[in-house]
């Protein structure tokens, strides 16, 4: 078991934050998006300054799940003024809508363009135990429900199976001059997410939401652990 | 991977006892206890009977026991049809008296939902643990094994075959067993295990995945105790011989109050869906699906081919075949050009009507028998499987009527002696009623269906049942091909 996970747990937390879940996902193989942790407005614009503009904020929380609901969430700000605002605003909201919450700060990270929104997770089922998913994100995930379960351990062709299964395919391999996704990134990510899964029971459910996948690989942009 | 020798071992004892004693068995023609009994009388077990019941001295000829220790023999399995309550005491008598396995018929346990009847099954299985005895049910039918002549039903047939089945049901297992007899399959051994309180679903599937006698497993299934051992075991057995399943009970598990995405999607689907597919298990929908599936792995050879040839049946009949073959997955090809000139060589007309699927009705003004055509398609190399319609849609009068469809019954079988090509035959199926028995039209369909089942070639009421049957069986063996040489590499 992961340090992160133990010392979690010891403390009673839940629910990892973003920036401790994507720790978790580095040290397991997956490529997560650089994110830093801003503890003030001034140290949340200099970081946005020193990744490159135009940078996504996220609230950091041990016990917000979902940070859009909560406000928590403002994307593709384009200068350290749009941070300051988006910074004040955000922790506004927050503080409003969940005024118990433990509220570290906000994670500062660079905006990705280009490449396929997917996600790729996992659940428990009460029967078959632990679960993964994959599917295309956004409106996909949401309303069109296009995803695909494997259980856990899952072998290579498990990962190719459940990645071609998907209805919206196509936006996969390509559509109106993009490169195809890099489908080897996704099967060794979804093959080291089944490993961590049997290594680490403590899990109880996870979300990489968004995972962007290009031509080139595919990284974590977003995280979330929830333990038993 | 575990393989527990010894579970293999107790089951393996289980479906070979020399002895069986039915506690309960009674005169009373109405109890469960006289149904083993008349099962086993029936079926021709070869080993010892003995019946117990405290206020009989012979059931149906046989010497009755007031107890299972008063018995003189060795006691190898025990049937039990007594009250649940009475269980703890039969299982100390059953210890005194060295018997190794109890089959409890005894029901209204867990399977009622009832705490206390739970609560009572939970005390059985201590028992029997703690006493070493291993447990088939409670709540089922128990075993049915053709070679030592055992039955759980009446009239089952005792030729035995290959397909091994496990069904959690009791009088599903019975109708299961008749429906593909009736269709020419033959079973190796069946066990009906109801609730699983001891010996379970991956302990059967186990027992079967090693079992030589056994091919082709069939599974009827409704839950499971440990879903993560069931899995893994199916994963196991499907890499040795083809698991076919059917899941009673289908539910989506119902969205919860979750926290992650994964975790709400979860809740709008089937998991038990994801298992068979990813187990490569063989999914049938119902239980005609089922039986249709036992006979196409039952009889047809490891197809890894889509390309199937149909013929028989005039135009309608034809199109909507090949409709049917192409929706399951499967491809209806052209007639291949070499054929086209051959038979242009018999008439030049030919060509001009001639196609894949092959409509008998131009046939008949073209002095071609369509047993020729059959050959012809049966020695190309481009088709996979043929697929011939014995069909009742034909305009001619009686004597003509019964000679169309002769012929492509013969043609079949010609193609199945020669050992040409895979095939299956469509033989229209009416739903009729007794006073139809007699009508010359149905006799004949009858007369050839029997003809073919006795040959060993799969007969289907449909061409869409046999199209879906076939496809899942294509794709088994294509799966199962493709893993062995990635497996090599």
């Amino acid at each position: 078991m992961l340090n992160l996970i133990r010392e979690a747990k010891a403390r009673g937390q839940k629910i990892l934050t973003e920036i401790e879940a994507k720790e978790v996902f580095r040290a397991a193989g997956i490529p997560v998006v650089k994110t830093c942790l801003a503890g003030s407005k001034e140290e949340a614009q200099m970081l946005g300054a020193s990744l490159g503009f135009p940078v996504a904020l996220k609230i950091c929380s041990t016990d917000i799940v979902h940070k859009t609901e909560a406000g928590g969430v403002s994307l593709n700000l384009a200068s350290a003024e749009e941070v300051g605002r988006a910074y004040d605003q955000m922790l506004k909201t927050a503080m409003a809508r969940y005024p118990q919450s433990n509220i570290k700060g906000v994670t500062v990270q660079k905006m990705i363009t280009g490449g396929v929104e997917v996600v790729a997770g996992m659940t428990r089922d009460p029967q078959f135990g632990p679960m993964i998913m994959f599917g295309l994100g956004g409106i996909f995930v949401e309303i069109l429900k296009d995803v695909s379960f494997r259980i856990v351990p899952l072998t290579e062709e498990d990962a190719c199976e459940m990645i071609s299964e998907i209805k919206g395919q196509a936006l996969l391999d390509g559509v109106r001059g993009t490169m195809p996704v890099k489908k080897e990134a996704l099967v060794d990510i979804l093959v080291k997410l089944s490993r961590f899964l049997e290594a680490n029971p403590e899990i109880k459910e996870l979300d990489i939401n968004p995972l962007f996948a290009d031509s080139q690989g595919a990284v974590a942009a977003d995280a979330r652990i929830i333990l038993e | 991977m575990v393989i527990s020798t010894n579970m293999i071992k107790t089951i393996d004892d289980i479906f070979h006892p020399r002895s069986i004693a039915v506690v309960g068995a009674s005169q009373n023609t109405r109890s469960h206890g006289y149904q083993y009994l008349r099962f086993l009388i029936d079926s021709g077990y070869r080993g010892c009977i003995y019946p117990v019941n405290p206020r009989d001295m012979d059931i149906l000829g046989l010497q009755t026991y007031p107890a299972l220790e008063e018995i003189p023999g060795n006691v190898d399995y025990v049937i039990c049809c007594i009250n649940a309550t009475l269980v703890v005491d039969l299982l100390r008598q059953c210890a005194r008296k060295k018997v190794k396995a109890v089959h409890l018929f005894t029901a209204q346990l867990s399977e009622t939902g009832d705490e206390k009847a739970c609560h009572l099954e939970e005390e059985i299985k201590k028992e029997a643990k703690k006493l070493g005895i291993r447990l088939l049910g409670p709540n089922c039918m128990g075993i049915y094994y053709p070679r030592e002549r055992i039955a759980f039903n009446h009239d089952l047939c005792m030729e035995p075959g290959s397909i091994g089945a496990i069904v959690q049901s009791g009088g599903l297992a019975g109708e299961i067993v008749r429906l593909a007899t009736l269709r020419g399959v033959r079973f190796s051994k069946v066990v009906s295990y109801g609730n699983a309180a001891d010996l379970n679903e991956t302990d059967f599937l186990e027992y079967f995945m090693w079992d030589n006698e056994t091919k082709v497993i069939l599974m009827y299934i409704e839950g499971t105790r440990n879903g993560r051992e069931f899995f893994k075991a199916l994963r196991r057995a499907t890499k040795i011989k083809p698991v076919i399943i059917l899941k009673g009970g289908r539910s989506k598990a119902g969205i919860k109050s979750v926290a992650s995405h994964t975790a709400s999607m979860a809740g709008s689907i089937d998991t038990w869906q994801v298992v068979f597919q990813q187990a490569k298990a063989v999914q049938a929908k119902s239980l005609n699906e089922l039986v249709d599936l036992s006979v196409a792995f039952y009889f047809l050879p490891p197809i890894t081919g889509k390309q199937v040839g149909i013929a028989g049946g005039g135009g309608g009949k034809s199109v909507l075949s090949s409709d049917e073959y192409e929706e399951a997955g499967l491809e209806v090809i052209p007639i291949p050009e070499e054929i086209m000139k051959f038979l242009e060589s018999k008439n030049p007309k030919i060509t001009r009507w001639l196609g894949n699927p092959v409509d008998a009705s131009i046939l008949a003004s073209l002095n071609i028998k369509s047993v020729d055509i059959i050959r012809c398609m049966a020695e190309s190399p481009v088709f996979d499987l043929l697929s011939i319609n014995a069909s009742e849609d034909s305009l001619f009068f009686k004597e003509l009527w019964i000679e169309f469809i002769e012929s492509d019954v013969n043609g079949c079988l010609m193609i199945h002696k020669e050992r040409l090509k895979p095939v299956v035959a469509v033989v229209g199926n009416p739903e009729m009623d007794a006073s139809q028995v007699e009508n010359w039209r149905w006799q004949a369909l009858f007369r050839m269906r029997e003809q073919l089942i006795k040959e060993g070639i799969p007969v289907f009421s449909c061409p869409g049942r046999a199209a879906a049957a076939i496809s899942k069986l294509v794709d088994y063996y294509t799966y199962q091909k493709k893993a062995r040489r990635d497996h090599k590499c």
